[in-house]
């Protein structure tokens, strides 16, 4: 018998390990995926390519489908998939740690009836400490205060902020003429030695990528070895959670997983914690079937999956010649560009009939060659081939370098997106995938559409000499939240604002899930730091 | 299609997607093989699509040029892709960027993955690999 099971390593599942074994409880970390070693996390874009199924699984063999508005098929997909394997998404993460704007706590008060908004059950004020201890638990390079949109904190970044490329200085001088403010993009990468780990290498390819030098802060690396040297944790992988069981008092009695050999093993444990991200923890709870929960664990209210949000994603780049920019040191092959501008985290009156923006992230492309050449045969809509697709990936490597931004806004809640167990398509195991239904809403093109603009003028004002918009208020692949959304109404929410399940007093769901509103950054700082205050309360209540 | 043919019309259609001109092409960098061999590894309904794609090429070539794809010159090559991207069906239209894509991949990847023989196609376009950690 377990103190504690932990279905899932990521965001959500390593902060839980670390604080719970730390407290002296036995825990036991399930994953279903492989623990890789450092060596496997080469930087090769077709060993790592997404239908590779090296980081999420591949269609054949574990995949979701997808079911937009209007059709009657859902189709395969990897769409919310964020990872399977140790470490979860922060195994591969571009590991951009910003915190939610206050204002992110509260967007129901803050913008009245609008949709699924809705505001969360505690607040910015209550989450500080624990941002702070998520940033120095898994190590965040960053300025404090550099960002002046950034709600208060009661402490400084435990690293200064990784060197950056020298076109940085002139982004920097750009922001200033529009009177942003650029700022360097918090990330958990080591810019100098922390807690035994090594200073990042600046290799040339890393979001997407596993870090085999262990600089970058994934669970993996900064949290899980931790919480195995208490002697309390076990993390078992190859660990695929059919179910999680139910006693007769209607309290959880643990899990029942398959290992690598298909054998089905019970696992017995005082307190059950799913953190499988918001797709796969929704899925799992509503395989949970029991005379008790005949729809589902914890799914009384029938809103388990439901208010799935994703990401809006918007994206731009800007391409300076070589020839024209003598001077700038272009070539330069330092990977990063490190600035991030929140300036547009509200927007003005007219663009949407939500006034909510998102945040800017300026970088230098990480594609390697194949990405590349797929990209500019795509590019300007008709495939291109022969001299001029040749031309194209040339002059990309040779004559021109590439800044883009990204975008990232709200995917507002809404009644047409949410998670259900598709009714034919099975996994490896023969369990029902989790089935998205997926409709954007129009204030996330809307909101989109004018980020992208003002990506766009930074980039113009260091002197560009093509503008490209991308993507407007495109949805993410992953970054998945809400779908067991906490409150305090069990009619209205499915977890307690200690992420714990209305209906069952030992079950927790922490990772993405819980959240009512995706906020207008990425969230994985957030999963991380809510995972430490959810730890405490267990802590706490488990005494 | 035998397998030589199929080698054939490969070669021939790697080096219309990315052509030798003063650096090397796709034939150079052993292109074909890497197609081949991707072909052979992938699931069955995939390869039974690219496939045919392979026979509509072939077909395509014998109706405007009276020879098969691998057999006409560099004008007649590019005219049958040219009338290929023309047809307004949603199969023919994924099957180019399919093949395009496979060439892509077999001139510019990590040669352990059996294509862009000896870095050929990496000079071709002027990148300069980082060493793998």
């Amino acid at each position: 018998m377990k103190d504690v099971v932990i279905i899932g390593s990521g965001a959500g599942g390593g902060p839980l390990a670390l604080t719970l074994a730390g407290a002296g409880l036995e825990v036991l970390v399930l994953e279903k995926g492989p623990r890789y070693r450092p060596e496997e996390y080469v930087h090769d874009e077709v060993a790592m390519a997404a239908q590779s199924g090296f980081f999420a699984p591949t269609l054949a063999e574990d995949p979701h489908t997808v079911l937009f508005p209007g059709k009657d098929r859902a189709e395969l997909t990897q769409l919310g998939w964020v990872a399977c394997c140790v470490g979860g998404g922060t195994a591969h993460m571009g590991a951009y740690l910003y915190r939610f704007h206050p204002d992110d706590f509260r967007m129901r008060s803050r913008f009245g009836e609008y949709e699924g908004l809705e505001d969360w059950p505690f607040g910015y004020d209550q989450l500080e400490p624990y941002y702070t201890r998520a940033e120095w638990e898994v190590g965040v390079s960053g300025i404090a205060g550099a960002n002046p949109f950034e709600g208060p904190r009661s402490r400084s970044y435990p690293m200064p902020p990784l060197a950056s490329h020298p076109l940085s200085s002139c982004l920097d001088e750009s922001c200033a003429r529009l009177g942003l403010h650029a700022f360097p993009t918090p990330r958990a990468i080591n810019s100098r030695p922390y807690q035994g780990r090594p200073a990042c290498a600046y290799c040339r390819s890393c979001a997407g990528y596993g870090c085999a030098v262990g600089a970058r802060g994934s669970t993996q690396a900064a949290l899980l070895p931790r919480a195995e040297e208490t002697g309390r944790c076990e993390v078992r992988s190859g660990a695929m959670v059919r179910e999680i069981t139910i006693g007769r008092a209607g309290r959880a009695t643990g899990c029942i997983y398959l290992d690598e050999a298909g054998r089905e093993i019970e696992v017995r444990a005082r307190i059950v914690c799913v953190c499988c991200s918001a797709v796969e923890s929704a899925r799992l709870l509503l395989l949970s079937k029991s005379s008790r929960f005949p729809d589902g664990l914890a799914n009384g209210s029938g809103l388990v999956g439901r208010h799935l949000q994703f990401h809006g994603v918007s994206t731009g780049e800007a391409r300076f010649r070589h020839a024209n920019h003598e001077g700038k040191r272009l070539s330069d092959p330092h990977p990063f560009l490190g600035r991030s501008v929140m300036d547009h985290y509200f927007l003005p009156r007219g663009v949407s009939d939500l006034s909510k923006g998102g945040l800017l992230r300026f970088g230098l492309p990480t594609a390697g060659p194949v990405a590349v050449g797929k990209n500019l045969a795509r590019a300007g809509g008709s495939l291109a081939w022969g001299p001029e697709l040749k031309r194209r990936i040339r002059e990309y490597f040779c004559d021109y370098r590439t800044i883009y931004f990204e975008v990232f806004h709200d995917f507002i809640a809404n009644a047409g997106t949410f998670v259900d167990l598709d009714p034919e398509v099975r996994d490896r195991w023969g369990l029902p995938v989790a089935r998205i239904h997926l409709r954007p809403g129009e204030h996330q093109k809307a909101a989109g559409r004018w980020l992208v603009e003002r990506g766009l003028e930074v980039l113009a004002g260091m002197g560009a000499d093509e503008l490209l918009p991308g993507a407007c208020g495109d949805t993410s692949m992953f970054l998945v939240h809400g779908t067991c959304r906490a409150g305090s109404n069990p009619e209205t929410s499915v977890l307690d604002g200690n992420c714990r399940a209305h209906e069952v007093p030992n079950l927790f769901v922490v990772d993405g899930s819980f959240m009512p509103t995706s906020g207008g950054a990425p969230p994985t700082l957030t999963i991380l730091a809510n995972s430490f205050r959810v730890a405490d309360h267990i802590v706490r209540t488990a005494r | 299609m035998i397998r030589e043919e199929r080698h054939r019309l490969l070669t021939a259609l790697g080096e219309t997607i990315l052509p030798a001109d003063e650096g090397p092409g796709a034939a150079e960098a052993g292109v074909a093989g890497y197609l081949e061999r991707a072909l052979d590894r992938r699931a069955a309904r995939d390869r039974v699509r690219i496939e045919s794609g392979l026979e509509l090429v072939d077909t395509m070539a014998r109706q405007r040029h009276g020879k098969v794809f691998a057999d006409c010159g560099d004008e007649e090559r590019a005219d049958v892709l040219t009338e290929l991207q023309r047809v307004p069906h949603r199969i023919v239209r994924g099957f180019l960027s399919k093949i395009v894509g496979l060439v892509i991949e077999g001139f510019l990847c990590h040669p352990r993955h059996g294509g862009n023989r000896g870095g050929v196609g990496w000079r071709a376009v002027g990148y300069s690999p980082e060493p793998l950690p």
